[in-house]
């Protein structure tokens, strides 16, 4: 990805990821499709208490393993019948070994899946819809999820995708760097105006050689994306048949963005942002805000010797919206035990499953009545994140999701290293989209 | 087609070595030295490579000293040392990367001895996963894999190298041309197969499909065509089969080849990840490489742990490569060239 050129021809080892992807993508469809045709009659034993077995992929790893591996003994001791493999498969590679494994015929009963990528394997036929199993749970309560999310769970009007944790950021800081430049906290009153001037103020740094950059944030679909609902813009038009990327609303923000990071220099650039590391950059105070997820907070309790806080995003002239996106259950479409799966995915995305998860300290919960709760806002540093769950705005999301983001990461990357023009960039992207969704 | 077969068969292919200067007065095609496999289906349908123009190694080495006069040694010595830093630089910054606290990992300006050091990173790596365990599975994956892959190989170069036999050349061409297919394209039909034949989940998935390696085979042909004949009538007067002459002759005069070959092979499958991702479903049976990836997580890598265990995986491909070092060398070195 660093060093990707303009118009992005595929030289970059990077590229060959997605085209692996759409090749095992497409083998997996026509491959399921001949699946669905033959297996049909061997379903029956289904709904029996008979010995059942469900295979569960994951990239949990580390503590999460340990609560994942603890709530799956707890769900095997409540259903003697049935016995759970949980597969592990490491994060970066996830997607397109699990996609090469369907494409040879082997379903998992349960996934786990990013937000991103469930709706591309929906639309080949390996998950289904799980809308009428979770109404039909009395237990289960749909409602308590957040909202905004939960919405872009649904795939042609159909819930396929059962948030584990809400993804989104808010402004983290460090306190000693405000104190000694005498300036107030930022708070729920700040505005783009006083982000970008607070900025200005904290970057510390003579010539070329900057020791102390004001902000951290980068080329992603998070704190790049995030100026851009604040604007009121989008990403994909209304119905995601093509770009929205050069609309005012869209352009004004991108390129309020690349001011700072151009014009003030108060935000480093995606070179210097590879050297100094994303999250490294803030805990090993190389800056005085940067805008994170709740999956720092650990990291910072346990290293840093500094002081920080957390507060919502500064408000744009629309909205002060951060993006929402995370991890979730999913169901296999041809399971042959789709009640017992569901079960498992009842059981590990109860309010007492995902409560254990939150106990890490890594995640916020996608459940309101636990962001909401007295243990999850005991933390200080976590209230920001109740706070900012009221606003969000769901990723936009479509089946070609690889194809467009890489578009879109590759053409900006150059806008930010100051190579092109935002305008004509752009362009080119909507460009590209409406050939990408078009299709 | 037909042409290609049979000089591919008679002409003993002429590489040039890897520090051969390219454009040297008797060289007529630019080849890659590196390249050897491709070469040879290259050079056999050429076939216009005169044997025992090019000037050996260490001529070659002395006609550039005496070209440079006394500047030669000292610019000799300066490229190699060049050549060294930029292999050993990386391995030592990972080694000073391991010994780091977390925060130190992306320091600027970079430091490279660890201040604090924090040693505790090597235990503190193994005891979060199972990695004893992951390391015994891949020696045992590995171990199996290069010693069944190197027989095969032998087995398989000596039949192309001695058998006469309807389409031998065309079975060597079709075994080459397996090298240029790419591996993802390879994937999921293995996968459909492995999961026909029962084996996911299981190391033979991981070791089976890699045994037949036709880079292996097409090197020990080559070495195996320079043995002279006649060694092998005198081993036939003897008595000797051709398992006895396989295994009692060819081989030992290919130990250069063969523990080339074997080094390659152990890199290989140590270092594979994709098949035992795609293969490997049971965390007990997980590789070294796949517990390496699971150090990166989704939004944080903790990269001063992953050093320090990738440092551990990399002891025994270290170990094997001193061991053969020399062998390695002059095996790359000499395939081909020998008469």
């Amino acid at each position: 990805m660093r060093y990707h050129t303009r118009g992005g021809t595929a030289t970059s080892p990077r590229t060959t990821r997605p085209a692996m992807a759409r090749a095992a993508a497409l083998v997996a469809g026509s491959v399921l499709l001949l699946a669905a045709c033959g297996d049909g009659d061997d379903g029956a034993g289904s709904g029996s208490d008979g010995p059942v077995n469900l295979v569960f992929t994951s990239w949990f790893a580390d503590q999460e393993l340990e609560v994942a591996d603890e709530l799956i003994a707890e769900f095997e001791e409540e259903n003697p019948h049935i016995t759970v493999d949980h597969q592990i498969i490491p994060w970066d590679d996830y997607s397109t070994t699990l996609q090469t494994r369907i494409a040879g015929g082997e379903v998992p009963d349960v996934m786990f899946l990013s937000q991103l990528w469930y709706q591309g394997f929906a639309d080949i036929g390996a998950i289904g819809e799980i809308g009428s199993a979770a109404s039909s749970d009395a237990e289960f309560d749909l409602d308590d999820f957040n909202p905004d999310l939960l919405d872009s769970g649904y795939y042609k009007d159909e819930l396929h995708w059962i948030p584990y944790g809400i993804d989104m950021q808010v402004l983290f800081y460090n306190a000693d760097m405000f104190d000694e430049a005498g300036l107030d906290y930022p708070d729920e009153s700040w505005t783009w105006e006083d982000l970008r001037s607070a900025a200005d103020e904290l970057t510390v740094g003579d010539g070329d050689r900057v020791e102390q950059y004001g902000l951290i944030a980068q080329n992603d679909f998070g704190s790049g994306w995030n100026w851009i609902w604040q604007n009121g813009g989008q990403v994909l038009n209304d119905d995601a048949t093509g770009g929205a990327m050069s609309s005012p609303e869209t352009r004004e923000a991108l390129s309020f963005f690349n001011e700072m990071i151009n014009e003030d220099g108060s935000v480093p650039g995606p070179d210097v942002i590879s050297d100094l590391g994303y999250t490294t950059a803030f805990t090993g105070e190389n800056a005085a805000m940067g805008i994170y997820g709740h999956y720092l907070i650990p990291t910072l309790e346990d290293e840093a010797d500094f002081e920080w806080g957390t507060t919502v995003l500064p408000a744009g002239p629309v909205s002060r919206d951060s993006f929402a996106s995370g991890a979730g259950y999913t169901m296999s479409a041809q399971t042959e035990h789709p009640e017992e799966a569901w079960a498992l995915i009842s059981h590990m995305a109860s309010a007492d499953g995902m409560s254990q998860f939150m106990e890490l300290g890594s995640i916020t919960p996608s459940r309101t009545s636990l962001y909401e709760s007295e243990e999850f806002v005991s933390r200080e540093a976590s209230e920001a994140f109740t706070a900012q769950a009221e606003h969000l705005t769901p990723l936009p999301i479509a089946p070609e999701w690889n194809e467009y983001y890489d578009t879109i990461q590759s053409e900006l990357e150059a806008v930010y290293r100051g190579d092109v023009e935002l305008e004509e960039a752009t362009s080119v992207i909507d460009e590209r989209i409406g050939e990408i969704l078009g299709e | 087609m037909s042409s290609t077969e049979t000089s591919t068969g008679d002409t003993p292919a002429h590489e040039p070595s890897p520090h051969a200067p390219q454009g040297a007065g008797s060289q007529r095609h630019l080849v890659q030295p590196l390249r050897v496999a491709a070469d040879g289906v290259h050079h056999a349908s050429g076939a216009e490579r005169v044997a025992g123009m090019e000037p050996p190694p260490q001529a070659r080495v002395s006609h550039m000293q005496r070209h440079l006069g006394w500047m030669g040694k000292p610019l000799y010595y300066a490229t190699l040392i060049f050549g060294a830093a930029m292999m050993v630089v990386p391995f030592l910054w990972m080694f000073s990367t391991s010994l780091k606290v977390e925060s130190d990992v992306f320091q600027f300006p970079p430091e490279w001895l660890p201040d604090p050091a924090r040693p505790e990173n090597y235990p503190d790596a193994l005891t979060i996963a199972p990695f004893a365990r992951y390391l015994a599975n891949s020696a045992f994956v590995t171990i199996t894999d290069t010693v069944f892959s190197l027989t095969v190989c032998a087995m398989a170069g000596y039949a192309f190298a001695r058998f006469h036999f309807r389409f031998r050349n065309t079975i060597f061409i079709a075994v080459l041309a397996t090298m240029m297919v790419p591996v993802h394209v390879e994937l999921i039909p293995q996968f459909i197969l492995m999961r026909g034949l029962g084996w996911i989940d299981t190391f033979q998935a991981l070791i089976v499909p890699s045994i037949f390696w036709p880079f292996g085979i097409f090197l020990l042909r080559q070495f195996f065509m320079t043995v002279p004949k006649e060694l092998e009538d005198a081993a036939r007067m003897d008595g000797a089969g051709h398992l006895r002459i396989l295994f009692g002759l060819m081989v030992p005069l290919s130990l250069p080849a063969m523990a080339a070959l074997g080094i390659f092979k152990f890199m290989f499958t140590w270092n594979s990840l994709i098949a035992p991702l795609i293969f490997l479903t049971s965390r007990e049976k997980f590789t070294v490489t796949l517990g390496l990836a699971t150090f990166q997580g989704q939004y944080e890598t903790q990269w001063a742990l992953l050093m320090a265990a990738t440092v551990v995986a990399l002891v025994p491909i270290i170990t094997v490569f001193l061991i053969g070092q020399r062998y390695f060398i002059q095996g790359v070195a000499l395939s081909g060239l020998k008469r």
